[in-house]
């Protein structure tokens, strides 16, 4: 359903000259979509410069898939133009709202999982999908609340709305760690209700710990509990395109190419491997 | 089947509305909270939507500290963070990018802020950067393409700026304040030339070229010749402005200086 890249990195500014300079043994780059959508500028310059040598993804934060305000027609000529300027591998973004009223809250705020729900993401997902003339796949956010008259679990209704609407999931795996978590869950068990064939794409982050709460904060080296629940996934799905994901207190690039090698250790250890130590 | 008595679950809607409060509307009382969200032994309903709400606020003020970083360091975390709190109460966030968040900022800090005059004129000055970093590219006149142009029509050469420029008029004092500050990320060090003598406001001009943003004071009659430009004119009009207060050979003299200067910065349009 969706290609296999490889290992990938988000594209961060930080790194924007490193990587365009140096061309560094990445497979493929992820970058915000909502960051090139100008038409001009150091960061469209950027993006044609690293499309040239790398296959791209566009990765959203502002579909606002779940919203009961109507879909931005703004935003969403925004992202065709910028797709069809790209020419991503796919297109993502999350399953979650974070604008009501006309108010953006610029966050990634939890759905709550209703048969109402689905049936209104459902229908959206089919609406972006037939503007933007591609399928999108549909990432499972952190989440640190849950509503009380949710009859769903959250694995249940992604796997759900993949199959309605016929669109994929990006498996964010420190998501569903963090999560799980959070909520007193079983993270195993969240992926077994997943759909193998509709897994197109693995996140992997850091997490910091606050209280009792884990917090998705991407500022930090993926956890071996992470890493662990990643070579499950592995194991469950199989080989897929990964990425890391590291938005704040960025580190230099070689940072992020030791935690691909991480990642290519951790899918060995998925796909049959023994565990061994890896050499940073 | 839902027990006879039980409370209507809310419409996705409702939950929305709901929790958005709970998150933009500051400090929630428990009940209500309670009734929506479920909290458990790990954490209650309410640590469960502080999260979002500690959330919501520390991205907004981190973004606007990136879109005016000066004014940030000036004001220092603290007050800055009120500043941005405050601000996002009467200017929520309506676009889908954060890029546009502090358009309103410079405007209303006018009626809303008590601090230094500077304060605000930063405020312009650096949204003025921040919002044309993305603006289109363009392809700028060149020297080779003025000298190229026919002497006897040179009245007629197609003066324009370029889109990815702003005008700003800040309160005096204003750019040699953002010359003292420095923040992280800052290249050498760029003066925006001699100050303003004196309390009258000053104005300048802020464009891009390639990856870079530059600004610099202008006088009053540049500042009316740029005016125009961002318009679009044409060489002798620029002339013809100035004879009002200046001799013909003056008036020439004067816009012949601007087009070198303007051509240099990388101010103007392609023709």
């Amino acid at each position: 359903m969706f290609p296999h890249l490889g290992r990938g990195l988000g594209l961060r500014c930080e790194h924007y000259r490193h990587v365009v300079d140096t061309r560094p043994n990445v497979d493929w780059f992820e970058v915000i979509s909502e960051n090139f959508m100008g038409p001009g500028g150091n960061p469209r310059r950027v993006l044609e410069a690293v499309r040239r040598d790398y296959p791209v993804v566009l990765h959203g934060v502002s579909l606002s898939i779940a919203s009961t305000d109507a879909l931005d027609d703004g935003y969403l000529d925004a992202l065709a133009s910028l797709s069809r300027d790209v020419e991503p591998a796919w297109v993502s973004d999350h399953l979650c709202w974070g604008r009501a009223h006309g108010i953006n809250t610029h966050d990634l705020l939890p759905v709550p999982y209703t048969e109402e729900a689905l049936g209104h993401v459902v229908r959206r997902v089919d609406a972006v999908q037939t503007r933007l003339g591609r399928r999108i796949l549909l990432e499972n956010p952190s989440s640190y609340l849950r509503f009380r008259h949710a009859d769903m679990a959250e694995p249940v209704f992604l796997a759900e709305v993949a199959r309605r609407a016929d669109c994929g999931i990006l498996l964010d795996v420190n998501n569903v760690f963090v999560t799980a978590h959070n909520h007193g869950l079983d993270p195993s068990a969240y992926l077994a209700v997943l759909p193998a064939e509709r897994v197109g794409q693995i996140h992997l982050a850091g997490h910091t710990i606050e209280g009792p709460l884990l917090i998705d904060t991407h500022d930090q080296p993926v956890r071996t509990e992470v890493w662990q629940l990643y070579a499950e996934a592995i194991a469950r799905f199989g080989p897929r395109s990964t990425m890391i994901e590291w938005d704040a207190s960025v580190p230099a690039f070689e940072e992020l190419e030791r935690e691909l090698d991480r990642a290519a250790h951790w899918a060995w250890v998925g796909l049959g491997g023994r565990e061994r130590r890896h050499a940073a | 089947m839902r027990p006879e008595g039980a409370a209507r679950p809310p419409t996705l809607a409702a939950a929305q509305s709901a929790l958005l409060s709970f998150i933009t509307g500051g400090a929630p009382a428990t009940e209500p909270c309670e009734q929506l969200i479920a909290g458990d032994d790990r954490a209650s309903a309410g640590a469960r939507i502080a999260v979002y709400a500690h959330m919501y606020r520390a991205r907004l003020a981190e973004a606007l500290t990136s879109q005016f970083p000066r004014l940030a360091r000036t004001l220092g975390p603290e007050t800055f963070g009120q500043l941005a709190a405050r601000y996002a109460e009467d200017h929520p966030s309506r676009h889908a990018s954060l890029r546009f968040l502090g358009q309103h900022l410079p405007g209303w800090m006018v009626a809303n802020h008590d601090g230094a005059p500077t304060d605000v004129g930063l405020a312009g000055l650096e949204w003025a950067r921040a919002d044309i970093f993305d603006l289109v590219d363009e392809p700028t006149l060149t020297a080779d393409a003025v000298r190229a142009w026919a002497p006897a029509r040179f009245a007629e050469l197609p003066v324009r700026l370029i889109e990815a420029h702003r005008l700003v008029t800040v309160p005096a004092g204003t750019a040699a304040r953002w010359d003292t500050l420095v923040v992280e990320g800052d290249g050498e060090g760029e003066a925006s030339g001699p100050g303003a003598a004196g309390t009258a406001p000053e104005s300048l001009v802020v464009w891009r070229e390639d990856a870079a943003v530059y600004h610099r004071l202008v006088d009053g009659d540049e500042l009316l010749a740029l005016e125009l430009a961002a318009r679009g004119t044409a060489f002798g009009a620029l002339c013809e402005g100035l004879l009002s207060t200046h001799q013909e050979a003056d008036a020439v003299t004067k816009a012949y200086g601007w087009l070198s200067t303007w051509l240099g910065d990388g101010l103007l349009r392609a023709a």
